[in-house]
């Protein structure tokens, strides 16, 4: 073999190993939006609030936008990895609170993409309500079989759905917002997800 | 104003599933106070799923209950018709800071220390709702 064809070969086998510039770009992206679910994640945690049966579910946002520009499995990776790396941070790594984050986390962002994919006319807005719904409903289901054995437990469930329905479709707006906002200024966008033309 | 308007309201759909998803809560929300209305009101203190202790809530004297959970001792107080967490082992105090709850169906939970203070009405509808 000539050292022309030698040299070929390799960088034939170059171009097929290594990742193109738009894997990269993703990938990249797609770690931008980990670390920006992260922050909030952790500021989240340190808010005062309902304690941790509640929270504004404002991370929920970057899945959102994951969904939209990057794809749902990118989406569902993003939810569990934001849940496992937040804790990290926060030292919460295999608490009953992160459990509970984690199934209601990964119980949104399923119910999530189901939505995004099977209704139709449906916004970011409804996909988000939808998420906070079950996100809370799956919390309460988790801490009643693995914790607090108590069904009188569910007494507590729908005024706390209630607060989730209203958190979810703001948390929707914003997410809404953002996107059509990344639209504008990224036309590029719309051609990577042909799904985002749904939301 | 008319655009925030329509950036807030979403769209067909998200309105039929917001109407559809307050419907079920307002459902089950009602089924719930009907299954916990009635009765003489108790409050349950419970260890995981064991019931350590049950008293009246509006009993003549002050109760001060110490309930020993996973990682230590939660103090429970109920007097004049209130029950609260006074004491709790637990870092992140919130079932202290939940305060004093009274009504039939709300709840206190420590969750690292696997406790729940639990107001309950009539003990019938409460059976009927554990089955």
């Amino acid at each position: 073999m000539s050292a022309s064809h030698q040299l070929s070969a390799v960088s034939q086998t170059c171009a097929t190993s290594r990742p193109s510039l738009e894997d990269l770009h993703r990938k990249a992206q797609w770690m931008a939006l980990l670390m920006l679910a992260v922050g909030i994640h952790v500021l989240e945690s340190a808010l005062p609030g309902l304690g941790p049966w509640f929270k504004p579910g404002l991370a929920n946002i970057v899945t959102l936008i994951a969904l939209i520009m990057l794809g749902p499995k990118e989406a569902l990776m993003l939810a569990v990895a934001r849940v496992v790396v937040g804790a990290l941070f926060i030292g919460t790594l295999f608490t009953p609170t992160f459990i509970m984050s984690l199934s209601g986390a990964l119980a949104a962002a399923l119910v999530m993409l189901a939505a995004w994919r099977s209704i139709p006319g449906i916004s970011l807005i409804g996909i988000s309500l939808l998420g906070a719904v079950a996100h809370m409903l799956v919390q309460f289901v988790t801490v009643e079989a693995l914790f607090i054995q108590q069904t009188a437990l569910f007494y507590l469930l729908p005024p706390f759905l209630l607060v989730a329905a209203i958190t979810g479709w703001l948390n929707g707006v914003a997410a809404q917002y953002i996107t059509d906002h990344l639209r504008s200024t990224r036309p590029a966008m719309e051609e990577a997800v042909p799904g985002a033309a749904h939301g | 104003m008319r655009g925030l308007l329509r950036r807030i309201s979403g769209t067909w759909t998200d309105r039929l599933l917001l109407v559809f998803v307050l419907a079920a809560i307002v459902f089950g929300w009602m089924h719930i106070r009907q299954l916990a209305g009635g009765g003489e009101v108790m409050v349950d203190i419970y260890r995981g799923q064991t019931l350590l202790a049950e008293y009246p809530l509006h009993s003549a004297n002050p109760v001060h209950f110490v309930a020993a959970g996973e990682i230590g001792e939660t103090d429970i107080l109920i007097a004049d018709g209130e029950v609260a967490i006074s004491e709790s082992p637990c870092t992140g105090k919130q079932c202290i800071r939940a305060g004093h709850k009274h009504r039939i169906g709300d709840m206190l939970v420590c969750l690292p220390n696997r406790i729940l203070v639990s107001i309950r009405g009539d003990a019938k509808a409460f059976d009927a709702m554990l089955e």
